[in-house]
């Protein structure tokens, strides 16, 4: 505050702008306390004209715009409070420095003293030094600029920040930046304090390093950069640290992948948009013979040829649309020769989606390509020996779904490959065993193999052909496996009917031998025994006579029935023996009165030898002739009628009888009842079981009744089972019958023996 | 009082009980052959209705009514052979029965009781209807046997247009 006398006031102002005209850019004005100028020598910032301003009020004088800014100021001055601050008018560039002081005179402010200075110059270059810091702390780059001796001048925020940072290791403003260098350990320091001093002395422009700044936490790169300061001053060399920590790992992951690309066996060829090489690892180079070198910057389509079909080699429309191509091409090396390589392409795009250009890799299958042939060439061969096989073969699933069948399978089964193929086997030929009964699929051998891994063998089973006819079969049932486990198995089978009808006629041979022996011993063990069953006088119910049959007796008790032995018997012609054993014992029958019936064969028929053993029997026994009924067979009098008639009427002349046994079964006719005489017909019992329910077999008796009539003969029915039919005999006119209901076979014993004839 | 013996046979007299009981056993044998392809008629049938109501996917069921059908035509086949045995059977009997009518016609040395000419007629009448029953039932199997090959051959057109 300046306090003067208001007379004093004017004066003082005066001195004070004679004083202040001396002071380039200075300015004065002194107003009363009603703001009114009293004094102005034109400098002071919008006091306008120093003649016009005088005895005018600011407010008139002051610009509004600065009025606005400066009456504030003006009023604290006014109210004692002096006041300093910088001004500058709203689109001018001038810039002042003002300082406003009251004028007061026994305490009380009565004017105000402006003093002011045009700092514009210093402004500006405050501003530039401004703009130059801020543009430096702009900057992630920790900068700093040094004098020749290496003192640090001006360092920039970054360096500041990292200061803190590093907790005050890096060097400040105003301290010995190479000798901070020199004291460093390391060989970085040391070639950054010769590079800087090369800049410094301009023996270098620049100089460039990047170093290691590992810490406990991390590890860190840096690039050193130093060039040299062309500005004005003391400073020389303007250098900045810049942490390239991850340009360093990204460029050691590229390298790192590069290496690996090197390292696989596959061709990596990456262009970029225009289809130019841009990477070319060693595979690529194994496979296509071109070096890197020669490979880099050339179009793609030069380098990767196919020689059997187009491939475009680089970016081509299909790609760009699709973003990605696959297939298989012969490509050709660089030498000439051609191998088979599958090429799988991709586009790549920017962060725009933009095509940024294209990756292909490449693989050379020549040996994919052999192996598939071989695999092939083994299957075609595989499946030749399979076709060519006298055995069916069929392949399953696990599930024993057909997978295939060979053509023999296909021939003995009545099937293709093609219709069974997906199908489950088991239903289709396998679901009945060889006994006729259902086989559940659980127990089906054949899916044991399959489920679980298991051979199996079947010496005889059964598969049911197409036409449902059974084809009897043995079969062996492997599992294949690969290395995922059991995938399923192989079933061989062969056709064993004739096998078995071999082996059938060899047990038959073989039981025939067997019963040869037995029936031998039989004879001369004298093993068989007669069994007799009642036969029955229809009209009186008497039993009037009993049918002999031959039964063997074994040495364990069991009685063998004739069908077991006969026929080998006769084919082996024992029969004549057993015949005359019978005839034997029947005469022996006879002697006793009782009248039987017994068998006799064929070709005891036609044995002139047999009539004479009757005839010694009957002599030795003294039976009575007319006691003994001989059955002989329709079959037995058809194949030797000669001989037959010629049996009849011998065993007529002797006062016996002959019996046609299973009278109507016979194909033949009966035209041979004209020449021979039969005393009885024994009607089949095929016609008397049905009797009662057939009218066909009733048309049959009655007939053979009638027939019987015509000829002479008499009826016996065969069979009889129950009380109906014995009557519907009876009502029909047969004469005789026998059967279970009328009496079972029991073996001859000596009371039957003394009974006599009935 | 004493009854008169009955008169021996005549050869004619015992050539048609012969025929008689040929022709007996022949139609019984008819019967028995009626019955079994009436069997082998129901297994048919009944194989038609299950074929209809079967689902056509069904591969498993289409090879057991395959089968089946095998079966039924081999019933049918060996029906058929004993059908034709029959029927060979019969016309020999016909002829032979024609050939005992002739001599009937003809006349054979008089026996000592010649047949009544109304005993004669009847069984000429028996002997004629039963002809003409054969005959019927001949051309009923023949109908029927025609049907049969009808109906299998519309299977084997239907089969082969599935596979195709």
């Amino acid at each position: 505050m300046i306090c003067v006398e208001h007379g004093r006031l004017k004066a003082a102002g005066e001195l004070a702008r004679d004083l202040v005209s001396g002071i380039p850019g200075a300015g004065l004005l002194i107003v009363d306390a009603d703001l009114r100028v009293l004094l102005s020598d034109g400098h002071a910032p919008c006091a306008g004209d120093a003649d016009a301003a005088l005895g005018r009020c600011l407010d008139e004088v002051v610009p509004a715009a600065a009025w606005r800014i400066l009456r504030p100021r003006y009023l604290a001055a006014l109210a004692g409070r002096p006041q300093r601050f910088t001004y500058a008018a709203v689109g001018e560039p001038t810039v002042y420095r003002v300082r406003l002081s009251p004028i007061s005179e026994d305490g009380v402010v009565v004017g105000l003293l402006l003093l002011s200075q045009d700092i514009t110059a210093q402004q500006q270059g405050a501003d530039a030094r401004d703009l130059l810091q801020s543009t430096l702390d702009s900057l992630p780059a920790r900068i700093a600029v040094i004098d020749e001796q290496g003192t640090i001048l001006v360092t920039n925020r970054g360096w500041t920040a990292c200061d803190r940072a590093d907790g005050g290791s890096v060097c400040r403003t105003g301290d010995d930046y190479l000798a901070a260098c020199d004291a460093a350990d390391g060989d970085g320091p040391a070639r950054a304090a010769a590079g800087l001093r090369a800049i410094a002395s301009g023996r270098q422009t620049d100089f460039a390093m990047e170093y290691a700044c590992h810490t406990p936490e991390a590890e860190r790169w840096f690039a050193f950069t130093a060039t040299r300061f062309v500005g004005p001053g003391a400073g020389r060399v303007v250098l900045s640290h810049s942490d390239v920590t991850e340009g360093h790992r990204a460029g050691a992951a590229a390298a790192t992948q590069a290496a690996l690309l090197d390292e696989v066996d596959l061709s990596v060829v990456a262009t970029d948009a225009a289809g130019a090489v841009t990477h070319w690892n060693r595979g690529a180079q194994r496979l296509f013979g071109h070096p890197s070198s020669e490979a880099l910057g050339r179009p793609a389509g030069e380098l990767i040829v196919a020689v059997d079909r187009d491939h475009p080699g680089g970016l081509d429309a299909e790609l760009r649309l699709t973003g990605h191509r696959e297939s298989e091409y012969a490509l050709r090396h660089q030498d000439g020769s051609t191998f088979p390589a599958h090429v799988r392409d991709r586009i790549v795009v920017d962060a725009d989606g933009e095509v940024a250009g294209m990756i292909g890799v490449a693989m050379d299958i020549t040996e994919r390509v052999a192996s598939e042939r071989a695999l092939s060439e083994a299957r075609h061969y595989m499946r030749a020996v399979a076709d060519s096989m006298g055995e069916g073969l069929f392949t399953l699933d696990t599930d024993g779904r057909v997978i295939y069948v060979n053509p023999t399978a296909e021939a003995l089964l009545g099937w293709s490959c093609a219709e069974l193929r997906g199908q489950v086997m088991h239903g289709i030929t396998h679901r009945r065993r060889a006994d006729g009964s259902p086989q559940p699929v659980e127990e089906c051998p054949i899916l044991r193999a399959c489920r679980d891994g298991v051979t199996v063998r079947v010496d005889d089973d059964l598969f049911v052909r197409r036409d449902g006819r059974g084809l009897v079969v043995s079969y062996t049932a492997a599992p294949f496996a690969t290395a995922d486990g059991v995938q399923g198995c192989v079933v061989v089978f062969g056709d064993i009917s004739e096998r078995k009808a071999r082996e059938a006629v060899q047990q038959r041979d073989v039981d025939t031998l067997a019963w040869i022996d037995r029936l031998h011993e039989a004879l001369t063990g004298d093993d068989f025994v007669l069994y007799a069953q009642p036969i029955v006088d229809l009209r009186t119910d008497e039993v009037v006579q009993r049918e002999l049959l031959l039964r063997l007796a074994e040495p364990d008790g069991r009685i063998i029935s004739p069908g077991a032995f006969l026929p080998t018997a006769e084919k082996y012609g024992i029969i004549g023996d057993i015949d005359r054993l019978v005839i034997e014992r029947a005469a022996d029958l006879a002697a006793t009165g009782l009248a039987v019936e017994l068998n006799l064969s064929a070709r005891s028929i036609g044995d002139a030898g047999i009539l004479e053993h009757i005839e010694r029997c009957l002599e030795r026994t003294g039976a009575d002739p007319a006691l003994l009924v001989f059955e002989i067979t329709e079959t037995a009098i058809v194949e030797d009628q000669l001989a037959a008639h010629a049996f009849a009427d011998r065993l007529h002349a002797l006062g016996s009888k002959l019996a046609l046994d299973d009278f109507g079964t016979g194909y033949c006719g009966f035209t041979y009842l004209k020449r021979i005489p039969v005393d009885y017909l024994k009607i089949d019992m095929e016609f008397v079981r049905d009797l009662t329910t057939n009218p066909g077999s009733r048309h049959v008796v009655e007939a053979v009744v009638a027939l019987a009539q015509g000829f002479g003969a008499e009826t016996i029915a065969e069979g009889v089972e129950n009380a109906e039919t014995i009557e519907l005999l009876r009502a029909l006119g047969v004469d005789q019958a026998q059967g279970y209901f009328l009496g079972r076979p029991e073996p001859v014993s000596d009371t039957d023996a003394g009974e006599g004839p009935r | 009082m004493t009854s008169t013996p009955d008169p021996p046979p005549t050869q004619l007299a015992q050539e048609q009980a012969l025929a008689d009981l040929d022709q007996s056993i022949a139609d019984r044998e008819q019967t028995l052959a009626d019955r079994d392809q009436a069997a082998v008629d129901q297994a048919e049938d009944q194989l038609e209705r299950d074929r209809a109501n079967a689902d056509p996917a069904d591969f498993a069921e289409a090879v057991h009514l395959g089968q089946r059908q095998g079966d039924v035509d081999r019933h049918q086949a060996r029906t058929d052979v004993r059908q034709d045995q029959i029927d060979l059977s019969q016309s020999g009997g016909n002829e032979r029965q024609e050939l005992l009518d002739a001599q009937r016609r003809v006349g054979q040395p008089p026996p000592a009781e010649p047949p009544t000419t109304e005993k004669i007629h009847h069984e000429r009448g028996v002997r004629r209807q039963a002809a003409i029953g054969r005959a019927a039932a001949a051309r009923e199997r023949a109908h029927e046997a025609l049907r049969r090959a009808e109906a299998a051959e519309q299977r084997a057109r239907l089969g082969g247009e599935d596979d195709a």
